[in-house]
């Protein structure tokens, strides 16, 4: 048991300082972006900052409460960012706010591992401590993967989860000058004409990291179209199992979005509303490949997924069809 | 005398397998960390089709207008951003 104490704390020595790293490069950016007060004490009011489950067990509107929670954490500290560095660009500052997300989580991890670490020490748990240890390399890859996220956001590279923003930006660009504007918040709707048929495109408002509001974006469209629209195809990443190749782009039908609940929630309703055809794409790849920077392979991807749904077009819809389009993702580095 | 030091070679034998291995196991964790990456940046022309390769600059994102192209002088845009391994040497 001693040496398995020894090891776990050298692991989290580890996790310790990969945590304290981050802090210190989201302390950097906010140096640099000019920050008014102390920014050490700015950092830890974000780091902990929590957001408690809606009640569960009384459904009632519970996406919605759940929807309004969300709004509530994302307004209060895109606020608070806005208020001591107003003079920083709106992309770097959501770029921020994801650093500020990474670091909390390997905070949150090193604050776990340390709590079993002392509670099987001090209670002399060995199934504790074993269990710890044996888990211990992958939640240090864990780790790991967080602080080269921290990365990839700080340098404004494209993640792997920006794969259907990519699919959906390449899409609104094809067709020649589409129209696009902020249909809601941080989420951008392009008009284009492809194989004879009107697409609505919507993804996330780029280049700065945000995942924008692609369902309340899907709901206002379909509303303002009265409906008339004759399928809803969504693209978006999605996690591979272990041993499974990363950039297949495979298809099926729902609402592929990963988000907690609200925006798959609108999608699915207004589907059902107007019974709309839902189909979706997925990209195939592992949480790593997801929140760091977009591999070669993953990118390649595009175009496969425009193949697709080249065919499905062709396929499930007549000319003059209305067919709106969804690029799910985080949209870091990518414009539109 | 023999039997003692037929002992130390048995237990210098087996001090050496030892120091090999765990060498051995040392450098093939090595290789299985040094994986690095490098982002490379891909802008096209979309009249032409003429593409360029170049190392990822920070402010660089996808779709961002680039230089004209060498070729027929309309204006070029960043096609793509991955991340490529680099190979070892
Ligand atoms: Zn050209």
């Amino acid at each position: 048991m001693m040496l398995w104490i020894r090891n776990i704390k050298m692991r989290l020595a580890r996790i310790e300082r990969l945590a304290k790293e981050a802090k210190k490069k989201v302390l950097d950016v906010l140096k640099k972006g000019g920050i008014k007060g102390d920014p050490e004490k700015f950092l830890n009011t974000y780091l902990q900052f929590f957001v408690i489950d809606p009640v569960r067990d009384e459904p009632t509107n519970l996406m919605r409460r759940l929807e309004h929670l969300l709004d509530i954490r994302q307004k209060r500290m895109k606020l608070g960012l806005k208020q001591v560095l107003p003079d920083l660009g709106e992309f770097t500052r959501n770029n921020l706010e994801i650093m500020i997300e990474a670091a909390r989580a390997l905070d949150l991890i090193y604050r776990i591992v340390r709590h079993y670490l002392m509670l099987g020490q001090k209670t002399n748990n060995w199934i504790l401590i074993m269990q710890l240890e044996l888990e211990m390399p992958q939640i240090v890859k864990l780790a790991e993967t967080y602080y080269k996220a921290l990365d990839a956001f700080k340098s404004g590279k494209p993640v792997g989860d920006g794969i259907g923003a990519l699919a959906a930006a390449t899409l609104m660009n094809s067709g020649g000058s589409a129209i696009k504007k902020e249909i809601v918040e941080d989420t951008i709707m392009g008009v284009t004409e492809r194989k004879g048929r009107k697409l609505y495109v919507i993804k996330a408002k780029g280049p700065g990291g945000t995942v924008g509001k692609p369902g309340e974006a899907v709901k206002k469209v379909v509303e303002e179209l009265k409906g008339k629209v004759s399928r809803i195809i969504m693209i978006d990443a999605a996690l591979k199992l272990e041993g499974e190749k990363t950039g297949e782009v495979i298809e099926g039908v729902g609402a592929a979005i990963g988000d907690p609940g609200p925006e798959k929630f609108k999608i699915e309703s207004i589907a059902m509303k107007y019974s709309i055809p839902l189909d979706s794409i997925i990209i195939k790849e592992s949480l790593e490949e997801a929140i760091t920077p977009m591999r070669k392979e993953i990118s390649n991807a595009a175009e496969k997924v425009i193949e697709k749904i080249d065919k499905a077009l062709e396929e499930r819809t007549k000319e003059g069809d209305i067919v709106v389009i969804v690029g799910v993702g985080n949209t870091v580095g990518i414009a539109q | 005398m023999q039997i003692s030091e037929l002992y130390t070679l048995l237990l210098l034998m087996l001090l050496l397998f030892l120091i090999t291995s765990l060498i051995r196991v040392f450098i093939e964790r090595k290789k299985l960390k040094r994986e690095q990456f490098q982002t490379l940046t891909l802008i096209k022309c979309s009249k032409c089709g003429y593409t360029e390769e170049r190392e990822f600059q920070t402010g660089d994102y996808i779709l961002k207008p680039e230089k004209e192209c060498p070729k027929c002088k309309a204006q070029t845009r960043i096609f793509k951003i991955y991340d490529v391994k680099v190979p070892r040497k």
